[in-house]
């Protein structure tokens, strides 16, 4: 199978889906932020680019006006840029476009995509690495998509655009857009709520989101190499919904689990993740949990700082052998 | 352009009583539910008048103070009662209450709580209209205070840059006797002046004049339907006087429809004089179009729909806790 990069594939996931639903409407389209991944979204804004609305920086009333369009047929994917703008609008992405359906007793909902740059991107200091996706995923009524593939942005971001009729935050993580996967040629939908087993393994599960699969990746061939310890890595995809048993079957398997996302921990990705292993594997579990996360600090600036925070390969590593010597 | 027709007006009179009716039967039922709510009494001109100009395809956008323009829409009195008591059979099924009420197949698409919540959707709604090419014009109902939110500035900038076919109707009901911006927080002064700001027409009336308001609000759905872009309307109405801090009360009693001819020398006179329910009906009888028992027949009928409408409201059974479950996701 073709690799492509992962903006390349995001690329060709927006070109699609421009070309397929004339109800498709981007505001903004940065989709690649500051990165070298701008190459392959260029062309896309270019040849599309009576579809595109570019706002101004109103994050609060554009996240808004797509909602309102949303509800009535037009399919809006807002680019938020990097991640830490939603909180501008967070006020219409959780206190409106999450309730809409549920408020409304179903007669409305509002299927907008929330696009938005996450995570420690490389001198992006305290306030442009934040990676709010927990705090989405803390929202009944929103689908959170982590995409940690090219495979995954490409299909995922299709199936949100086109078939979701739930609102989507779309997280990205900057580092990632350069990172080349398998992506099958053409046309394809990655329904929400399908996680995927990036790798097989009988020792450990490592249970991945976003950045996070690479690196766990990466951490499991130093396992196998240096330890000949077999991690299975986990990829959930999307967070809501969540597939619970994809996940859980592994744990059952393995009987030790690492959950792994670049968020801060308390009430987390990797801590929602572990609660619900927990609850709903405990008799399975050989070892505790171990979390790695983005250390407890707003994100610093100078890179040893940087890297230190940063829930790096290295931690994933410590971890498993730290649960594989109990 | 043309006013309202005698019909129209017939017919506003009547929803205008509907409006007022059933806000007397929710101060009324003030123990039978937890919540606090929002009375539209003394604004009832503003919601007829508007959705008197508005297509039945059309889309509006409301607040907490939402029963107005529910009712204004023609949603079933009975079960936006049913709402506010949060029984099942209620317009949202007893998840959204008294600050939520909405009906989609009547365009009342949202209704926020928070006070500038649902303007950026209006522009959205009205955004999908330009690009569905429907002709639809989407309205926003706000209060003063809404204008206090950035929501509002980002959205009406949005609005004038974009040039949609939406109508901000703000709605200050503590403008009248006297003028005065302090009680809106506004810097600006009088508050239409805001529109000037994003180069958008603004238009001020008195919210309590039905005519007026029609007048206006045809005026500025029609720009915004023929190409025109978007317009600020502020409606000048007049804080109800049993409305204080988040209990409205009866404090000067149920209206009685007499009064327009007939008004008691008491403190309330004032506020009975710009009444906008009084005022229509003594206008619509001097003028000729209704009789007095005519208009107080309308009003009999109107006391008998919400009396009916708070027995199905009281008799409607409660939502089985586990559909808390339901509709979270479409």
């Amino acid at each position: 199978m073709r690799q492509i990069p992962y903006a390349e594939a995001l690329a060709e996931a927006l070109d699609e889906i421009l070309s397929e639903n004339p109800l498709v409407t981007l505001i903004g389209a940065s989709f690649a932020g500051q990165t070298s991944g701008q190459r392959f979204i260029e062309p896309v804004r270019q040849k599309h680019a009576d579809r595109i609305k570019w706002p101004p920086i109103a994050e609060l009333a554009y996240c808004g006006i797509g909602i309102g369009a949303s509800m009535v047929g037009i399919r809006p994917i807002m680019e938020l840029s990097t991640a830490t703008f939603s909180y501008e609008a967070i006020p219409q992405i959780v206190n409106e476009a999450a309730i809409a359906c549920s408020n409304s007793a179903g007669q409305t909902t509002a299927p907008a995509v929330f696009h938005m740059l996450h995570g420690i991107r490389g001198a992006g200091a305290v306030q442009h690495s934040g990676s709010p996706h927990p705090w989405y995923w803390n929202t009944p009524g929103l689908y959170v998509a982590v995409p940690g593939t090219p495979a995954d942005v490409k299909g995922l971001l299709r199936w949100a655009a086109l078939d979701s009729r739930n609102p989507t935050v779309f997280v990205s993580h900057s580092g990632l857009m350069e990172t080349t996967g398998p992506v099958p040629e053409g046309r394809f939908n990655l329904p929400f709520g399908q996680a995927q087993i990036e790798r097989a393994g009988t020792d450990v599960t490592v249970v991945a989101c976003g950045i996070q699969v690479p690196r766990a990746l990466d951490a499991a061939e130093t396992l196998a190499g240096e330890d000949g310890i077999q991690a299975e890595v986990v990829n959930p995809r999307t967070l809501d919904p969540l597939d619970k048993a994809t996940i859980l079957a592994s744990v059952r398997k393995t009987g030790r689990v690492v959950v792994t996302d670049e968020s801060h921990d308390v009430c987390g990705v990797a801590a929602g993740l572990a609660a619900i292993i927990a609850d709903e594997a405990f008799d399975a579990l050989r070892a505790p949990i171990k979390r790695v996360s983005t250390l407890p600090v707003p994100v610093p600036y100078s890179q040893p700082m940087e890297d230190f925070v940063t829930p790096r390969v290295e931690r994933i590593v410590g971890a498993v052998r730290d649960i594989l010597r109990r | 352009m043309s006013g309202l027709s005698t019909e129209q007006r017939r017919e506003a009179l009547r929803r205008m009583l509907l409006i007022r009716r059933f806000e007397e039967a929710t101060m009324k039922m003030r123990e039978e539910y937890p919540g606090h709510y929002h009375v539209y009494c003394g604004q009832e001109a503003t919601a007829v008048g508007v959705c008197a100009a508005l297509r039945a395809d059309d889309h509006i956008v409301t607040t907490h103070r939402n029963h107005g323009h529910n009712l204004a829409r023609g949603v079933d009195p009975a079960r936006a009662l049913a709402e506010v008591l949060g029984k099942a059979t209620g317009t949202c099924g007893g998840k959204g209450g008294t600050f939520h009420i909405m009906d989609a197949s009547l365009g009342v698409m949202s209704a926020s709580g928070i006070v500038a919540g649902s303007i950026p959707q209006a522009v959205g709604l009205a955004l999908a209209a330009r690009l569905q090419q429907s002709g639809r014009v989407a309205v926003a109902f706000f209060g003063d205070g809404a204008l206090n939110e950035g929501a509002f500035h980002e959205a009406i900038n949005l609005a004038a840059l974009w040039t949609v076919p939406v109508v901000f109707v703000c709605e200050f009901n503590e403008a009248i006797p006297a003028y005065d911006t302090r009680n809106a927080g506004m810097a600006v002064g009088e508050l239409v002046r805001l529109a000037d700001s994003y180069s958008l027409p603004g238009l001020a009336v008195d919210g309590r004049d039905l005519d007026a308001v029609f007048q206006v609000a045809s005026q500025a759905i029609e720009r915004a339907r023929s190409g025109g872009g978007a317009t600020f309307v502020e409606s000048r109405t007049q804080w109800y006087p049993g409305y204080q801090g988040r209990w409205a009360r009866l404090t000067p009693g149920e209206t009685d429809l007499r009064h327009a001819w007939e008004p008691p020398d008491d403190q309330y006179a004032e506020w009975r004089a710009n009444d906008p329910i009084l005022r229509l009906a003594r206008e619509l009888v001097d003028e000729g179009v209704l009789t007095r028992h005519a208009a107080e027949r309308i009003d009999a009928d109107v006391r008998s729909e919400i009396e009916r409408a708070v027995e199905f409201a009281r008799s409607s059974p409660w939502p089985a806790p586990e559909t808390a479950y339901t509709d979270i996701y479409a």
